[in-house]
């Protein structure tokens, strides 16, 4: 198979992606509702402006909207690049192996069965259950055979799985709210989002993401295989739980305030992947950047679209990610046949 | 320079047992060939002494170091090991792959130190690789990839290198040049264990032999004893003779 790498220096690389992420930063504080002009957003992001309503504007509805699409976009996209190091498959993903909607599922009891309404946390907590649950179902399924194949079914039927069991848990819900309101809020966004969803779901994205990062050379080691890797050094037990716990806390606490964004953490590591020469430890980092650029650039464009209501994130990620997924699928199946 | 001695072995996979009171010494500087019909147990002779196999028993020690107490990751320390087959998931490069050999060393943050470097440097030297460390591996031949993977041993500090079938699928010109890198090892001392299914090229290359059958050792010493007529028909149930070429021993099959 021919895989073309691109050679660039890890300084060339990061310094391009933080440009990147700076100067979508600025357009996801721009862009909305309300045309703001620039030097305005700006005085008013300091707290300079005089005009109160531009400051709440941009203080109060672009910044946090912004800063909690920052966050899940680098929960998202090194939970993927982890989770396909571990897998050693490129198609693993927290919303295609079902990750995500299990998280959803988790986050649809507590909020359905008010156990919200007593305890906040409650939310987060039951969504990394749910995602915590899912992935060790799935390593369990598929550790011994890293095909495509494999993955890709034990994740429909995760999928499968937690869709039913949503429904039931709506069907079966002692105050049932608007069930519209419940499945637009799983197909995920970021519209609404205040400083207190970013308090919740920050220090669990932020543990994940360091327990992600201590897997991260173990994950390089791990291309010659389990067997291989544990003759040179690599404690397996460690590697699996640090990306298990790792993930389900980043994508389960993403889950819990944004619903659940797909392929995000599917189509980041292939981005980068031909500029790190493919190295999975070397993708993490980069990853969580590309994660975070692609995902407010997805805001900034259902924000964009001229539709009567604003698209869901979450839609626009499905449909730009799945046709991604599907080539790669025939790609991947090709080259492993 | 110290033995590896294995002393009543016993191992299952699953419950069923594959290898049964396996006793053995592997010298240091010796070419150590395991030979036997498939399904002998071969495979996961190499795989309990790396540790990698959960259900085992008895003693392993290399010198006076138990093996067998040792979690693997820290047996790596003492064996590098490369099995049949090696995948490598993703087109890394093949001084990445190299360099993986020299996990167990690394400083913090992984950053490689000088004498990482050199064994690195040295490795692809001897296989003959240097000017394909920046190729992804993906990209090589079959025999390019072989010595590549054994470049990978070469950088370890390992004192045991276990060797699983790696002649397979190999052209003759890169069966020579794989062997010539493991007799090399194993005149700088190591000790060289190899699995090997051409009877010719286990008598020729190497120095002591095991016979397996059924997991129990059936013969043991130098190679012209153990790969003869009499034994090869009780281990494989078949009929040869050894001939000579202008002094070139071959195995040949009768029946």
């Amino acid at each position: 198979m021919k895989q073309s790498t691109i050679n660039v220096s890890s300084f060339k690389l990061y310094l391009v992606l933080s440009l990147l992420l700076v100067v979508v930063s600025i357009a996801g504080l721009l862009v909305g509702f309300v045309n703001l002009p620039v030097g305005d957003t700006i005085s008013a992001l300091f707290g300079t402006s005089d005009d109160e309503k531009i400051r709440l504007i941009v203080q109060e509805i672009r910044l946090p909207r912004l800063l909690m699409g920052l966050l899940i976009g680098a929960s998202l996209g090194m939970a993927g690049a982890a989770l396909q190091g571990l897998l050693r498959n490129p198609l693993a993903d927290p919303g295609v192996i079902g990750i995500s909607s299990s998280a959803g599922l988790g986050a649809v009891i507590a909020i359905y069965y008010g156990f919200a309404a007593s305890n906040y946390l409650s939310v987060p907590a039951f969504a990394m259950t749910g995602a915590l649950s899912a992935i060790v179902i799935l390593y369990a399924l598929s550790r011994r055979d890293s095909s495509v194949l494999t993955l890709i079914l034990v994740g429909v039927g995760i999928n499968a799985l937690a869709g039913a069991l949503i429904s039931l848990s709506m069907n079966l819900a002692p105050n049932p709210f608007s069930l519209a309101d419940m499945v637009l809020w799983l197909l995920g966004s970021l519209a609404n989002r205040s400083y207190t969803d970013i308090s919740l779901s920050l220090p669990f994205i932020a543990v994940g993401i360091v327990l992600l990062l201590l897997s991260a050379r173990s994950l390089r080691a791990l291309s010659l295989g389990e067997d291989v890797a544990a003759t040179l050094g690599v404690n397996l037990l460690r590697t699996r739980s640090l990306v298990v716990v790792g993930a389900a806390l980043a994508v389960g606490a993403s889950v819990s305030v944004a619903g659940a964004i797909g392929f995000i953490g599917l189509v980041t590591p292939h981005l980068i992947r031909p500029f790190v020469n493919y190295d999975p430890a070397r993708l993490m980092v980069p990853s969580a950047m590309v994660g975070a650029i692609l995902i407010t650039f997805a805001d900034i464009m259902v924000r964009l679209m001229p539709t009567d209501r604003e698209m869901k994130i979450g839609v626009l990620t499905a449909l730009i990610g799945t046709p991604f997924f599907l080539y790669l699928v025939v790609k991947t199946r090709r080259q492993t046949r | 320079m110290s033995d590896l001695s294995l002393k009543n072995v016993s191992a299952s996979l699953n419950g069923k047992p594959i290898l049964n009171d396996i006793s053995l010494k592997a010298s240091s500087g010796d070419m150590t060939v395991i030979c036997g019909p498939n399904g002998a147990g071969k495979s996961t002779l190499l795989r309990s002494i790396t540790g990698l196999v959960s259900e085992v028993s008895g003693d392993i020690a290399l010198g006076d170091v138990r093996l067998s107490d040792m979690a693997v990751h820290e047996i790596g320390q003492h064996v590098a090991y490369l099995p049949q087959d090696q995948m490598v998931h993703w087109p890394l490069t093949v001084e990445a792959i190299v360099q993986l050999s020299r996990r167990p060393h690394l400083q913090a943050f992984g950053r490689a130190s000088q004498e990482d470097l050199g064994a690195v440097e040295a490795a692809l030297d001897k296989t003959g690789m240097s000017d394909f460390r920046d190729r992804p591996i993906t990209q090589l031949s079959g025999g390019e990839r072989a010595r590549a993977f054994l470049a990978r041993l070469l950088a370890s500090d390992a004192s045991i290198y276990l060797v699983d079938e790696p002649l397979a699928a190999l052209d003759p010109y890169y069966q020579m040049a794989v062997l010539e890198v493991l007799k090399q090892a194993a005149n700088e001392g190591k000790i060289v264990i190899t699995v090997v299914h051409d009877l010719s090229i286990a008598r020729r290359y190497f120095d002591t032999a095991f016979l397996l059958k059924g997991g129990r050792i059936i013969g043991q010493g130098k190679v012209s004893d153990v790969i003869s007529p009499d034994a090869l028909s009780d281990a494989y149930d078949i009929e040869t003779v050894i001939t000579s070429e202008g002094g070139i021993e071959a195995v040949r099959r009768l029946k």
